[in-house]
C-alpha cells in the first residue's frame, strides 16, 4: 500500500511539472507564430488552436498535484477558528463532499468521452480531431484528483496527525 | 422557479461550502452539479457541464492569463523584479510607511512589466512582506498598500484583463490599453498618499528604522540601471499590438520571451531559475484555470436559470437615465466581484452591458476601464476576491482570510472612490486615447 502511494506520489509530481512546461511551449510556439505571420513563412496556422488544447491539457493534468499541496483555493473564515477536534470533523465533511462532487465530474466525464466516441465526433478549427480526445483530458484530470482527494479524507479519518495543518510557527508581527 | 429564487438556490450552494472550507473551485462544481441537474435537464446536464468545461478551458483568450504569470515569474525567479523593487527601495528616503511606499512604487512599476495583477499581488508579498514583518509593521499596512496595488496591474498597460475585456467585448484593445494608463496612475498616487497620512497619524503602524546615508546619485543610479531599461518589456508587449505585430493575446507571448530576454541580459538567467519559473507558473495557472473552468460553467447555469436575465432586467427597470445605469451597471459589477471571478463577470454582464452602452450612446473604452476597475475592486473585496487568496497563499501562514480582510477594506474604499471620480469625470480616462488618436 506503500509503495502504491508513493508510486502516485512520483505521478502526481510529474502532473504538477508538466502544465509549467506545457506554458513555456505555449509561449515560445506563439511567439514563433508571430515572428513566422510576420517573415511571410506558413506552417504555423494551427499553433493558435494547439494552445487552446494545451490550456485543456495543463489544467486538468496538474489539478490533483495542486490539491495534493494545498494550493487550491479555500476560505478559512470557518475552519480556521475552530478547536482542534471540531476541526478534524470538519476536515473529515469537507473531504467528503470534496470526493463525492470530483467523483461525479469524473464519472460524467467518461459518460462524456464516452458518448463522444461512440458518436465518432469531430472537432474542426485549423485542424480536425476527434473530439473524444480532448473530453477524455477531463477523466484523466479528474481521476488523478479523486485519487488525492480519496487519500486526504483516508489521511483526515484513519491519520488525522498527518493531516496538512497551518504550522504553529506563529510570528509575533501578524 | 422565479429567477431570484434560482439566484439565491444557486449561490447559496456556492457560497455555503465556500464558507465551510471547501476549495473554492469543488465549490462551484458541486452548485454545477446540482444546478446541472435541476436547471439542465438531469443527466443530460451533467453530460452539458462536462462539455462547457473543455469548452471553457479551450479559449486563446485565456493564454495571456498563464503567459503574463510566466512573464512576472520570470523576472521574479531570476532576480530581475527584485533588482527593479530594490532600485525603488533606494530610491524612497526615511518617510513614515517607507516599505508601504516602497509597495505602492514597486508594484506601480511592476504593473509595466507584467499584465497579471496576481503575479503583482504574488511578487510584492514575497517580496516586501518579510521585509515589513522584521520592521514591525502591523499587518493592515503591510498587506493593504500590496493588495490594493496588485489591482493596479490591471489598469497599467499592459493588462491581461484589458485584453480579454477588449476580445471578449469587441471595444479596440490598444485603446482601452492606454486609457488605462491614467486612472493606474492616480490609483497609485492616492494610495501613496493615503499610506502616508495614516502612518503620520499613527506610526506604530509602521514603526521607522535607520538607514545608511546616500547621495542623490547613489538613489538614482541603480533605477536606471534597473528599472529604467526593463520598461522596454511593456515596450514589446504594449508596442507590438500597437504597430500590428501581434494580437493583444500573441502579445502576452512576447513579453514572456522578452522576459527571458532580459535576465539574460542581466545575468539573471539560469536554468534554476527558469525552471522555477515554469513550475510556480504552472502551480498558479492550474489554480485559475481550475477555478475559471468551474465558475464558467456555473456562470451558463446561472444564466439558463433566468437569474442573471433577472436581476439585469430588474436593474434596467429602475432608471433608464445614462449616469444611473452605469451605476447600476457598476454597483451589479461590485457585488458580483464579491463572490465571482472578474472573467465570469465579463462573461455574464457583457453580453448585456455593451448593448446598454451603446444604445445610451456613451464611450466605450470609457466604459471598459470603469468596468476594469470594477472588475479589479471586485478582486479585492472580501469575501472571495481572487487577490485575497493570493495573499493568502504568499501570506506567513498564520494569516487568516479576516486579517486580510481587515487590511484589504480601506484600499477597496479608496478604489470606490476613484470609480466614482472616473464616472463623473470621463476625461480622466478619455483624454490619452483621443490625444494618442490626434
Amino acid at each position: 500500500m506503500k509503495k502504491l502511494g508513493l508510486a502516485f506520489d512520483k505521478v502526481l509530481e510529474i502532473a504538477g511539472i508538466i502544465p509549467g512546461i506545457i506554458i513555456a511551449l505555449l509561449a515560445v510556439g506563439v511567439a514563433a507564430e508571430v515572428f513566422a505571420r510576420n517573415f511571410d513563412m506558413s506552417g504555423f496556422y494551427w499553433m493558435l488552436e494547439a494552445v487552446e488544447y494545451g490550456l485543456l491539457l495543463l489544467t486538468m493534468l496538474g489539478t490533483a498535484y495542486v490539491l495534493s499541496i494545498g494550493r487550491h483555493v479555500t476560505v478559512d473564515l470557518v475552519v480556521g477558528g475552530l478547536p482542534p477536534g471540531p476541526k478534524r470533523w470538519f476536515r473529515i465533511c469537507i473531504n467528503i463532499f470534496v470526493v463525492v462532487v470530483s467523483a461525479v465530474i469524473f464519472w460524467y466525464g467518461i459518460v462524456t468521452a464516452h458518448q463522444a466516441f461512440v458518436e465518432d465526433s469531430t472537432l474542426y478549427k485549423s485542424f480536425e480531431i476527434k473530439e473524444w480526445w480532448p473530453a477524455s483530458v477531463v477523466p484523466v484530470g479528474m481521476g488523478l484528483f479523486l485519487i488525492e482527494a480519496i487519500r486526504q479524507l483516508w489521511i483526515s479519518i484513519f491519520h488525522p496527525e498527518e493531516a496538512t495543518e497551518v504550522p504553529s510557527e506563529t510570528n509575533e508581527v501578524f | 422557479m422565479e429567477w431570484y429564487w434560482a439566484l439565491i438556490f444557486l449561490l447559496g450552494m456556492v457560497m455555503i461550502p465556500m464558507f465551510l472550507g471547501v476549495p473554492v473551485a469543488i465549490a462551484f462544481f458541486g452548485a454545477n452539479v446540482i444546478g446541472a441537474m435541476t436547471f439542465l435537464g438531469g443527466e443530460a446536464g451533467l453530460i452539458q457541464l462536462e462539455r462547457n468545461m473543455v469548452e471553457g478551458l479551450v479559449r486563446f483568450a485565456l493564454a495571456p492569463v498563464a503567459m503574463f504569470i510566466l512573464m512576472g515569474e520570470i523576472l521574479f525567479h531570476t532576480g530581475i523584479a527584485f533588482r527593479a523593487i530594490d532600485a525603488v527601495d533606494k530610491l524612497i528616503a526615511k518617510v513614515p510607511g517607507r516599505l508601504s511606499l516602497v509597495a505602492v512604487a514597486g508594484g506601480t512599476v511592476f504593473s509595466t512589466l507584467s499584465g497579471s495583477s496576481m503575479a503583482n499581488t504574488a511578487l510584492l508579498g514575497t517580496t516586501l512582506m518579510p521585509e515589513m514583518q522584521k520592521r514591525g509593521y502591523h499587518r493592515s499596512m503591510a498587506m493593504g498598500p500590496i493588495l490594493g496595488t496588485g489591482g493596479i496591474a490591471m489598469l497599467i498597460p499592459p493588462s491581461s484583463l484589458a485584453v480579454l475585456l477588449g476580445s471578449l467585448s469587441g471595444i479596440s484593445i490598444a485603446g482601452i490599453l492606454i486609457a488605462g494608463a491614467i486612472p493606474g496612475v492616480i490609483m497609485a498616487v492616492v494610495h501613496f498618499t493615503y499610506v502616508m497620512i495614516r502612518c503620520k497619524l499613527n506610526p506604530t503602524l509602521a514603526p521607522a528604522y535607520d538607514m545608511p546615508p546616500m547621495t542623490v546619485w547613489e538613489r538614482v543610479r541603480p533605477v536606471l540601471i534597473y528599472v529604467v531599461p526593463l520598461l522596454s518589456l511593456f515596450g514589446v508587449v504594449v508596442g507590438s499590438i500597437l504597430v500590428g505585430v501581434a494580437t493583444p493575446t500573441e502579445s502576452a507571448s512576447l513579453g514572456a520571451l522578452g522576459a527571458v530576454v532580459a535576465a539574460a541580459c542581466y545575468r539573471g538567467l539560469t536554468w534554476k531559475g527558469l525552471w522555477r519559473a515554469m513550475v510556480e507558473t504552472g502551480k498558479l495557472t492550474v489554480m485559475i484555470y481550475f477555478i475559471i473552468a468551474a465558475s464558467l460553467t456555473f456562470s451558463q447555469i446561472l444564466s439558463f436559470s433566468g437569474a442573471t436575465t433577472g436581476l439585469l432586467s430588474l436593474m434596467r427597470e429602475i432608471d433608464p437615465t445614462p449616469l444611473s445605469l452605469i451605476f447600476g451597471m457598476m454597483i451589479l459589477m461590485l457585488v458580483m466581484g464579491c463572490f465571482m471571478d472578474p472573467v465570469s463577470i465579463m462573461l455574464i454582464t457583457l453580453p448585456f452591458f455593451i448593448p446598454i452602452a451603446e444604445v445610451i450612446k456613451i464611450d466605450l473604452i470609457w466604459f471598459g476601464v470603469l468596468m476594469l476597475l470594477a472588475l479589479e475592486i471586485g478582486q479585492t473585496t472580501p469575501p472571495f476576491g481572487m487577490l485575497l487568496f493570493v495573499m493568502r497563499g504568499v501570506a506567513p501562514p498564520s494569516i487568516t482570510m479576516k486579517h486580510i480582510y481587515a487590511a484589504v477594506t480601506p484600499f477597496v474604499l479608496l478604489e470606490i472612490g476613484i470609480l466614482l471620480f472616473l464616472v463623473l469625470v470621463p476625461e480622466a480616462v478619455t483624454w490619452l486615447p483621443e490625444l494618442m488618436a490626434g
